[in-house]
């Protein structure tokens, strides 16, 4: 299941970090390296695993634990309303 | 603020990433306030090329370029932004470009389909300025009949679209004694935000216009005596050695402002131009040392300027570069309206402090 951001979505990386704004709750969030990866990679043609082996491959980080964190983060993006499914 | 947001705030300051952007779109308008500070009413068509308003190409240009630099929130401003034909042109671009946006109208030309339109580019905030609770009031100082009634149908359009609105009051004298009934107003069109503001930003063509609408002193003080709608908060007084590491305006580090015939200035209010995107890219003008520039990013607390750093008011004062700028001629000293203003907030402080102690007691 391919994930992207909600549309009109403000967001901008800065040095590899991101901000991520709501317009409609006003928010600003920050996303660590990490997280700021998976929301680049949150374009519509990647579903949860692909981003998940991505993250893993960039950030050498163990397998497990990157795909946690990977499905931990877009769920909590989901609850916050900032992506949809296709 | 959580300690990413401030790493990444921290981290735009250091790579000269200018997160906040404030482009005045126009300096005409429909309305005539008494106390603007932008207004041009000059004929355009009488204008010479270096006078003339960025086309919507060199606009979108810049808004390219200010999104490849990492600039996030964009207001979009006037004179009344939506004057220029190509309005919508240049806030869908900003749109596509994802920018958080902001909009400063005063809602005069505001109808259902641009309601609609205004509602497609998911704004963070549309903001207005309101001067009275009533059409008297309102329509005295935009020195415009029926803008009144305009602004409050442009709010309810808006609010039926579901957008969120913000109000700009600014205390004058013409206003001063219906602020309360302003604010109810504002409750009842159920908007988001209410700013009330008690300082008149000057007129940029020097001419000191903008200042006669102004409060003095003692009438802020007796206004800020009785129960206000958003009073002052107590400011608790700091010994001078950890007051004078209370932070300082940080203009010129992560926001800019760009004026709509291409200069571009530390914040609307300093206008002092760095350079004009008609001759240059923006990030030439941006990351080139400067030595005004690099002055005005090295200064980050009140006790790094001589004039503040032993001053028995800097617990209360909320100076600006851009006032002392035009009040001193110095950006970086003192002025008569901030000492003026620090020691009123001082008598307002023992005022808030003397009614806490009475309901102690
Ligand atoms: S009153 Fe003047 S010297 Fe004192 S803190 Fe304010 S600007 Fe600085």
């Amino acid at each position: 299941m391919e994930l992207y951001k909600r549309k009109n979505i403000p967001w901008r990386i800065i040095d590899k970090e991101a901000l991520v704004v709501d317009p409609q709750s006003s928010l600003v969030y920050p996303f660590n390296r990490v997280a700021a990866r998976i929301w680049q990679l949150l374009d519509g043609t990647h579903g949860l695993q692909e981003i998940a082996g991505i993250i893993y491959n960039e950030f050498e980080a163990d397998q497990e634990i990157a795909a946690e964190d990977t499905r931990n983060f877009i769920s909590q993006l989901k609850e916050a309303r900032l992506i949809e499914k296709l | 603020m959580s300690s990413l947001l401030d790493a990444i705030y921290q981290k735009a300051e250091d790579l000269r990433i200018p997160l906040n952007v404030l482009l005045e779109l126009t300096n005409r308008c429909n309305e005539d306030c008494l106390h603007c500070y932008i207004k041009d009413a000059r004929d355009i068509n009488s204008l010479s090329n270096d006078d003339k308003e960025l086309t919507c190409a060199q606009v979108t240009a810049l808004l390219d370029e200010l999104a490849r630099e990492g600039a996030l929130n964009l207001i979009l401003s006037g004179g009344e932004a939506m004057l220029r034909e190509d309005f919508f042109d240049i806030a869908y671009f900003a749109r596509s470009r994802n920018f958080a946006l902001t909009i400063f109208s005063n809602g005069q030309l505001i109808d259902q389909a641009k309601a609609k339109r205004l509602a497609d580019l998911s704004p963070v905030c549309i903001y207005f300025s309101l001067y009275g609770s009533s059409a008297d009031t309102h329509d005295r100082i935009t020195r415009v009949p029926g803008s009144f009634e305009k602004l409050q149908n442009a709010i309810i359009l808006l609010k039926q679209n579901g957008l969120k609105v913000g109000l700009k009051t600014i205390l004058m004298r013409g206003n001063i004694a219906e602020l309360k009934e302003i604010y109810d107003l504002g409750l009842r069109l159920g908007i988001e935000t209410h700013q009330f503001a008690e300082e008149i930003t000057s007129r940029i063509d020097g001419s000191g216009a903008s200042e006669a609408a102004q409060i003095d002193e003692p009438a802020l003080f007796a206004y800020y005596r009785q129960d206000v709608p958003n009073p002052p908060e107590y400011i608790k007084e700091l010994p001078q050695e950890e007051a004078r590491k209370k932070e300082i305006c940080s203009a010129g580090t992560y926001g800019v402002a760009v004026s709509c015939y291409g200069d571009v200035y530390p914040c609307a209010e300093l206008r002092l131009s760095l350079g004009n995107i008609k001759n240059e890219t923006f990030g030439a003008i941006w990351q080139r040392q400067d030595s005004f520039l690099d002055k005005l990013r090295s200064i980050k607390q009140y006790g790094d300027l001589e004039d503040c750093r032993d001053c028995a008011l800097v617990n209360f004062c909320r100076r600006c570069h851009g006032r002392a700028w035009y009040e001193a001629g110095d950006w970086s000293s003192c002025y008569e309206n901030a000492q003026k203003r620090a020691f009123l907030n001082k008598r307002i402080n023992t005022e808030i402090r003397r009614k806490k102690e009475v309901n102690l007691g």
